[in-house]
Parts: structure tokens; C-alpha cells; sequence
């Protein structure tokens, strides 16, 4: 299947490891110009933190404009989950400042990026946004109460993201992946495994029980999923979530 | 006669002193509840205290301290808070997502969401302890019919909905309900909407055929801090004449 989107620029946020660079190897691969953001500057020529309002602001105009000239897609993939304290405080546990920050990275990093590259594509009438959100979008959990509401609001900003900008053939959708094989999977299980009072590969055993496919996903698919949502052959789709989750979810 | 055993309940609402958590806190002191109100309006909790002899409390919602000195000062009167109703969402000025500054998402996440996580923080320890409690937060229908030219005010909705379902997992054991409501056209923001041909409009797409009273929300609000709704937590209530077209 050609995706159709070779010679559009992408660019792929918290794309130098896992979801996101899968994602950005994909798209590479179907012949888009990438350019990734991300925090680690080891793995990067422009390393960028989303947490950095000032820094941002600079980035109103997304980095590789200069160079490609507009964007097409936009891939947005914070994911300041990978902390490890954002797994396990319970309501009286909230670190406020820790709960705002995660809002600011995730949630609002994401309208960032999005107004900064809404002029390009509502100009050429071609544009693709894809919001990387979460399992705690559909499955609150007592335990994820800073990650969980920024996951779900990720949704209702793609639906209503795609009411305002679909007459400019702008598409909006929220890709939400389920267990994956990811550096913060493992934060997961160690708070689940420590619940439990079990070690941590019988917690994974238990969840992977869970999961009907029986395994956890790859970063390797779901960004092939993600460049499904980016490309041409997804010209009718718009405001919907894709889970990739091995069927996990329960809400259907 | 339906008793909702609300009588000598102690009740604290973020946001009382105008419009819906008015109303609210009206059918709360009507049931014979004892009533608190926290709110930005010093004036209007001024008028709404001598109405309803509620304990007046002003405050501002972007402050853990003013928040937590609040729930202090009721536990202090009253010995606790049996009822909590946070009904104070924040929305700022219509427009499209790209004409949004940074300051009105900032102003969403502190002041409404972070303020209602700070109140449940605060009160769900007595509740706990007491094995009794009712959480109630109001929020609005874009949570599920996104609005976008509201974006900041839908987006927190639902997010509210995800921090009611998650919390109640944790307190359900312990007798203590927590709950969304999410009321759609209401008179109550007639004036917002800007009246006219514009709230013939959105009154429009309703089923019932006009907006809802805000008298018929507060019922809502009451009956799930009742004694008879002690079986319904994590839920989201939608209250919208049936306008939602989601199933």
C-alpha cells in the first residue's frame, strides 16, 4: 500500500526513542521529511523540552520551517508518563506543582505545536495531527490521576480539533496506545507488582492475561498505525481515536 | 415522600455565591443541609450568606492555601464536611483553538482542575474516616460534544469526568460517592451565549425545546448527595433536555 505521502514534511514530537521514533522511522521510510523534537540532546541536533514554556515560545514557529518550507503532519508525542512518581500517588499523594507540570507537557505542549503549525496546513488545505494519548483516556485509574485526565482531554481536543479545522482539510485524530514495549511500561508493572506484593514478572504475566492478543505491542506498530492516520489512504478520517491495545480497552 | 436524609448534612460548595452552584446551594439549605460556600465574589457570598445563612467563605480558587483554609475553617464549625459539591468551571472567551493564548489553558488547568482536585484532596480524609461522604462535580456537556470554539472549557470537562471515575475507584469502599454532572443549555448562560438569535439557536438543537432551569440541575445535584443514591459513584450525569447525540 503506498501511503501517499512521500515529499510531505513531518514532524514528530518526543521522537528519539520508542512510540515516536518508530513513528518518525516509519514516515522516513514512505519518504516524508522528518524533523523530531525531543528532550534527550544526545539523540538529537535540536533537543526540546516541552515543559519549557520560554523555549517554546521561541518554537511558536515549529523548528524546521526554515528548511522545508511548511509542514503536512504533525505527530504529537510528549509523554512526561515516563516519570516514575506518576505512577502510584493515590488522591491525597497529588504533587500539585508534579500534577501541573504534567498538564503543561503533555496537554498543553500539544496545543502548542498545534497552533504553530495550523497556519501551514490550513494554507495548502493538507494537513494531518495526530494526538499520541494513553490507556487512562478511557480507563480512569486512582493511581494515574495527573496522566489519566490529560490522556482523555487529548480526545475531546482531537474531536473538537476536527470540527473547527475539517473544512480546511485539516484531520485530527487521537491514537491511543495500549501496553507497548516502552521505557515507562516497566514503572507500571513495578507499582502494580509492588501492590500485589509479587514479583515483576508475575505481574506482567497477569497483565498480559488481560490483554486478548495475549502479548504486548511494538513501538514498530503502533507507529505504523500512527502513519496509517497521517497518510492519504486515512483522507475520510477525522475526530476518532485509534486504540492500539490488543484489544485491552473496555470501552468499545 | 422521598427523604433524601439531607437534613443537618454539612455541605461545602466550591462556587455557590452565582448561577448553577447558587441554585445548588438554594436546594441544598432547602433539604435542610448546612451550607458553606467558597468563591472569588466576596460581594455576591455576602448576599448568599444572609439568604441562606450559609458560612461564607471568599477565596481564591488558584490558591492551594485559601482552598485548604476553607475546609479547615468548615471542619472547625462544623466538625466536617459530609458533602461537596465543586461547581465553580472556568471559561474563558470564545474562539478557535489557534487564536487561544497560552494563559487561558493555564488559567483552566490551575483554577478549575487543579482547584477541584485540591477540595476533594481536602475533604475525602473526614469522609473517609466518617464512612460517609458525596463528591459531586459539575462540569459541562462539551466534555462529550466538544465545542470547538470552547475548546479549553471541553477539554476540561472531560477531564474532570476521567478525575471523578478515577477517584471514586478509590473511596467507593469507604462510603464515599463521587460523581459528575453535566448540564447542557441552562438559562442560567443565556447572557454568555449572547441572547437573541443565538440562544434561539442553541436552544434549537435540544429535544425538550428550551433551555433547562437551573432549579432542575440543583434536583440532580441534591438527589446524588442523598442518602439515595449511595449506590451510584463514578458516574457522569448528563442533563441536557437530550441534546447529547453520543450514546
Amino acid at each position: 500500500m503506498d501511503l501517499g505521502i512521500a515529499g510531505k514534511v513531518a514532524i514528530v514530537s518526543g521522537g528519539s526513542r520508542g512510540i515516536g521514533y518508530a513513528a518518525a522511522e516509519v514516515l522516513a521510510e514512505e519518504g516524508c521529511h522528518v524533523a523530531i523534537c525531543a528532550l534527550d540532546p544526545g539523540r538529537l541536533a535540536a533537543p526540546c523540552d516541552l515543559r519549557d514554556q520560554e523555549a517554546l515560545a521561541r518554537r511558536r514557529e515549529p523548528p524546521r520551517v526554515e528548511r522545508f518550507g511548511t509542514v503536512h503532519i504533525l505527530v504529537n508525542n510528549g509523554s512526561p508518563t515516563d516519570s516514575p512518581s506518576m505512577w502510584g500517588p493515590v488522591l491525597a499523594e497529588v504533587d500539585d506543582e508534579e500534577w501541573l507540570e504534567t498538564w503543561r507537557a503533555k496537554f498543553i505542549g500539544y496545543v502548542r505545536f498545534s497552533r504553530a503549525v495550523l497556519p501551514h496546513m490550513r494554507g495548502q488545505r493538507w494537513g494531518r495531527i495526530v494526538h499520541v494519548s494513553g490507556m487512562g483516556g478511557r480507563g480512569p485509574n486512582p493511581r494515574y490521576l495527573a496522566g489519566g485526565p490529560v490522556h482523555t482531554a487529548l480526545l475531546t481536543l482531537a474531536k473538537g480539533m476536527a470540527d473547527e479545522y475539517g473544512p480546511d482539510n485539516v484531520l485530527v485524530t487521537a491514537l491511543s496506545p495500549g501496553p507497548i514495549e516502552t521505557g515507562h511500561h516497566p514503572l507500571i508493572l513495578g507499582v502494580q507488582a509492588r501492590e500485589a506484593g509479587i514479583s515483576a514478572e508475575a505481574a506482567r504475566e497477569r497483565f498480559v492475561a488481560g490483554v486478548p492478543l495475549r502479548r504486548y505491542g511494538t513501538p514498530r506498530e503502533t507507529g505504523e498505525a500512527i502513519a496509517y492516520l497521517c497518510s492519504e489512504r486515512a483522507s475520510f478520517v477525522t475526530g476518532v481515536e485509534l486504540l492500539v491495545d490488543g484489544g485491552r480497552s473496555r470501552s468499545f | 415522600m422521598f427523604e433524601l436524609g439531607l437534613r443537618g448534612r454539612r455541605a461545602l460548595l466550591n462556587g455557590g455565591a452565582h448561577g448553577l452552584g447558587l441554585a445548588c446551594a438554594r436546594a441544598l439549605a432547602a433539604e435542610g443541609a448546612r451550607v458553606a460556600v467558597f468563591d472569588a465574589d466576596a460581594e455576591a457570598l455576602r448576599r448568599v450568606a444572609a439568604e441562606l445563612g450559609a458560612l461564607a467563605l471568599p477565596g481564591d480558587p488558584a490558591s492551594r492555601e485559601q482552598i485548604e483554609g476553607a475546609v479547615a475553617a468548615v471542619e472547625r464549625e462544623w466538625g466536617g464536611v459530609d458533602i461537596l459539591v465543586n461547581a465553580a468551571p472556568v471559561e474563558p472567551a470564545p474562539a478557535p483553538l489557534h487564536e487561544v493564548e497560552d494563559a487561558a489553558w493555564e488559567r483552566v488547568a490551575r483554577d478549575h482542575l487543579l482547584a477541584y482536585l485540591r477540595f476533594m484532596r481536602a475533604v475525602t480524609p473526614g469522609m473517609r474516616e466518617r464512612g460517609h461522604g458525596r463528591v459531586v462535580n459539575l462540569t459541562g456537556v462539551a466534555a462529550r460534544n466538544p465545542d470547538p470554539r470552547r475548546l479549553p472549557a471541553s477539554t476540561a470537562a472531560i477531564a474532570v469526568l476521567n478525575l471523578t471515575k478515577a477517584t471514586a475507584d478509590e473511596f467507593a469502599p469507604h462510603g464515599v460517592t463521587i460523581n459528575a454532572v453535566s448540564p447542557g443549555t441552562f438559562r442560567e448562560g443565556a447572557e454568555r451565549r449572547g441572547g437573541g438569535e443565538a440562544e434561539a439557536a442553541s436552544v434549537a438543537g435540544v429535544p425538550a425545546g428550551r433551555a433547562g432551569a437551573p432549579e432542575e440541575l440543583a434536583d440532580l445535584i441534591v438527589f446524588l448527595a442523598s442518602d439515595r443514591a449511595a449506590y451510584v459513584t463514578g458516574a457522569s450525569v448528563t442533563i441536557d433536555g437530550g441534546r447529547t447525540r453520543g450514546i
